[in-house]
């Protein structure tokens, strides 16, 4: 078996990948839920996140040289694993409907001045059809070179925005309510990131501390998600749930702008750049699970399928998006739970059919 | 055949990456922009009058005048009479580089929020921008001509951002933050209230020779001769609001007094009258070098009291008297009796603030916004006669900064 990536490239994957996804909607959706107590939401879903990357650390350590496919049909047998892995790339292609409206509005809110048409945002669907047939090791090698891209990014943000917001608008600590609760699980459709280190099973070349190495840079990605959060509510307050795409809007109040002019966009630029790739990741396993379901010998005609699915879906709901995302809070958020969760916890517990 | 192949794939990734991010698939003719760098908005009868002052990029080298780049339409909702604008002139009205919003007298009999929630609603507008009443109409402010600069907008938008980088004088406010205490449980903000004031300050030669100012007036020279007498602008007083309706004025001497309170104050002077060693009673010019301000809020049963802690460091700027020469030698060092003079004065500004506000139903000091943060199980309990029921303990110690 091919291990075509590292556990650095799987480490660097795992912060910026999980951080990057946090910071468009996901802060205003978590105000209008939970105000104040944003930072405590997104606490339980990173902690009951924790608890699935153990479980897929664990699953990883139990599979030894298997890819994720080759373990469930040692667990399930083959047909099962076909009906799994079906239901699995529809799930992703699901999961990424969120990240490419996402990607897709503040490209257009914020570096577009016109209104944008519908090939404004085309092209992206062409880079992710590229990105998603070249398959996990370029995108791997994209993400670690990435890394200093983010670092940058996200220090711009962070020395824009920390020094301009009041951070008594966090109080009180301890919530009134229990309003966070219904917050964490609106917003638990924007986290499960650890799911899909499960499919990376298989792919990597452990390194001796290879958990170590997950687990703190599964850390750096819960702490900076949860400052940026805390920054971000400490700028906005009472109107946070107004700001749709927070990394582009928080980093404008520094004073130093006024005299030097609106480079916090480089830093929204330079996070927008990497976030094109870490959309496509779910894409990717999509179109290789739907792969080993239908054995197409060309990796083209996956890819077009994927990618050609998610655009037009992009189309119809490009006028109806707050009503899908409310449809996706309310009701989908069961079968992610159910996929996110559950199953690998049934992965996790369901003995080898050869007992091993 | 393989690397021919990669090679158009990174040609178009490429490609597409540049055009993605760099607004290429967007263009418009730089030309046809209309950069709105200021709004004034007023109400004339059911309907906003919008006046935008216009930053029209041009290919020459010369400058417009300021009156030819304001330019007003109505609407029903602000936006409309913003759309209108350029159905009349062409122009594709941007309005990202908008840096003031300025509301008219007219504006001020309705809840202000009417208009405002449109900048917290849109995206085309930056909720960074300055926002100002004025006496009068908005559009007068933004048609006057200011000796400092050619665009009458950015000119009064420089007493703003100047104050926000430390000096108290203007309660500066912005969409964004007058909107957080809108929205708050204190539903309570202020904004300042701009006046203009004439002066013959000679802006194209660049003296200054003759720059004495004078409250607006009607018949003064230059209007006499049919041309605009200059202005320079004054934001130093404030209006305070209470769900977005207007409640009250604080003087120029309240405004600063009720910075103090609210922001880590330099730079600034206060006006006091006192009397020095020798005994010669006068008014002194006071510098406020620095400010420590501490405010919470507590709860005596079920007494509320607002207990508010300032220490100002003091120093003597300047008099309307002639000194000898020990006193003018001592570095600005304040005698006990001045140091009290402040604090009195300082104190029943303050105490004189709450008293109006409160009474007028707002709650400036934010005493709702406290109780909620801090004491949430009292705050639950008496959040409708939290405000009516408080009282303030102000303590302000002012101190020698020599």
């Amino acid at each position: 078996m091919e291990k075509s990536i590292t556990s650095r490239q799987l480490a660097v994957i795992t912060t910026v990948g999980f951080t990057i996804t946090k910071l468009h909607i996901l802060p205003a959706s978590l105000s209008h839920f939970s105000k104040e107590a944003l930072w405590l939401s997104a606490l339980i879903n990173i902690a009951i996140d924790f608890l699935l990357l153990l479980a897929v650390l664990k699953i990883s350590n139990d599979a030894k040289n298997e890819n994720v496919v080759l373990y469930f049909e040692n667990k399930f047998g083959k047909n099962f694993t076909k009906v799994l892995c079906f239901i699995y790339a529809l799930f992703f292609m699901l999961k990424t409907f969120i990240p490419i409206y996402e990607q897709k509005n503040s490209i257009e809110l914020t570096f577009y001045e016109t209104q944008p048409t519908f090939l404004t945002f085309m092209p992206f669907f062409i880079v992710a059809f590229y990105i998603v047939l070249k398959g996990v090791r370029p995108y791997a090698r994209s993400m670690e070179i990435s890394l200093w891209i983010f670092i940058l990014g996200i220090a711009i943000l962070f020395l824009l925005s920390s020094f301009s917001g009041n951070y008594s608008a966090l109080l009180p600590i301890i919530p009134s309510n229990f309003s966070f609760l219904n917050g964490s699980l609106k917003s638990l459709i924007w986290f499960g990131d650890p799911l899909l280190l499960l499919f990376f099973v298989g792919k990597v070349k452990r390194s001796e501390n290879h958990d170590k190495k997950i687990i703190t840079a599964y850390i750096t990605y819960a702490v900076l998600t949860i400052i940026f959060l805390v920054v971000f509510y400490s700028i906005f307050d009472t109107i946070a749930e107004r700001q749709y795409y927070a990394s582009l809007k928080m980093s404008k109040y520094s004073i130093s702008l006024s005299d030097i002019g609106r480079f916090d966009y480089l830093g929204a630029f330079l996070l927008s750049g990497i976030n094109v790739f870490q959309v496509c990741l779910p894409l990717i396993f999509a179109s290789i699970l739907l792969s080993y379901c239908f054995n197409f010998k060309n990796k083209i005609i996956p890819a077009l399928i994927v990618v050609l699915l998610e655009f037009i879906i992009s189309i119809l709901t490009q006028n109806d998006f707050f009503k899908s995302l409310s449809f996706i809070q309310n009701y989908a958020v069961y079968f992610f739970i159910i996929m996110t969760y559950l199953l690998p916890i049934i992965f996790l517990l369901k003995r080898r059919r050869n007992g091993i | 055949m393989v690397f021919k192949r990669a090679k158009i794939f990174i040609l178009i990734f490429i490609a597409i990456f540049v055009f993605y991010f760099t607004s290429d698939f967007a263009l418009l003719n730089i030309e046809k922009t209309a950069f709105i760098v200021s709004l004034g908005i007023d109400k004339v009868e059911d309907e906003y009058s919008v006046t935008a002052q216009i930053a029209v990029p041009e290919t020459s080298i010369g400058q417009s005048s300021n009156d030819e780049s304001v330019i007003t339409a109505s609407g029903k909702t602000l936006y409309s009479a913003v759309t209108k604008i350029g159905e009349m002139t062409g122009w594709y009205p941007k309005l990202s580089f908008c840096n003031l919003i300025i509301l008219g007298e007219s504006m001020l009999s309705e809840n202000v929020f009417n208009v405002i929630d449109f900048f917290i609603r849109s995206y085309k507008v930056e909720d960074s921008a300055i926002l100002c009443a004025c006496y009068g109409l908005a559009k007068e402010v933004l048609l006057s001509h200011s000796p400092l600069d050619n665009i009458s907008g950015l000119s009064l938008a420089k007493i703003f951002v100047r104050d926000y980088n430390g000096a108290s004088r203007i309660l500066t406010t912005s969409i964004k933050e007058f909107s957080i205490g809108y929205y708050s449980r204190s539903e309570s903000a202020f904004m300042p209230k701009v006046k203009t004031v004439e002066t013959d300050i000679d802006s194209k030669s660049g003296a200054q020779s003759a720059s004495t100012l004078s409250e607006p007036s009607s018949g003064s020279a230059n209007e006499s001769e049919g041309k605009k007498a200059p202005v320079i602008y004054d934001a130093t007083t404030s209006l305070y609001f209470y769900k977005g309706e207007v409640k009250g004025e604080l003087t120029n001497d309240e405004s600063l007094c009720y910075s103090l309170t609210i922001r880590n104050a330099k730079d600034s002077y206060i006006s006091v009258n006192s009397i020095n060693d020798d005994g010669i009673r006068g008014n002194f010019l006071f510098g406020i070098e620095k400010v420590q301000n501490n405010k919470y809020l507590t709860f005596n049963g079920n007494e509320p009291t607002l207990n508010i802690n300032l220490n100002v460091w003091l120093s003597i700027i300047d008099t309307n008297f002639a000194e000898d020469i020990d006193s003018v030698s001592n570095l600005g060092e304040m005698t006990d009796k001045m140091l009290y003079d402040c604090k009195v004065h300082i104190t029943n500004t303050i105490t004189e603030v709450f008293n109006k506000t409160k009474s007028a139903g707002c709650d400036l000091f934010k005493i709702k916004n406290e109780a909620y943060k801090r004491h949430t199980k009292e705050y639950e309990k008496h959040k409708l006669t939290l405000l009516e029921n408080c009282k303030l303990n102000l303590n302000v110690n002012c101190i020698n900064n020599v």
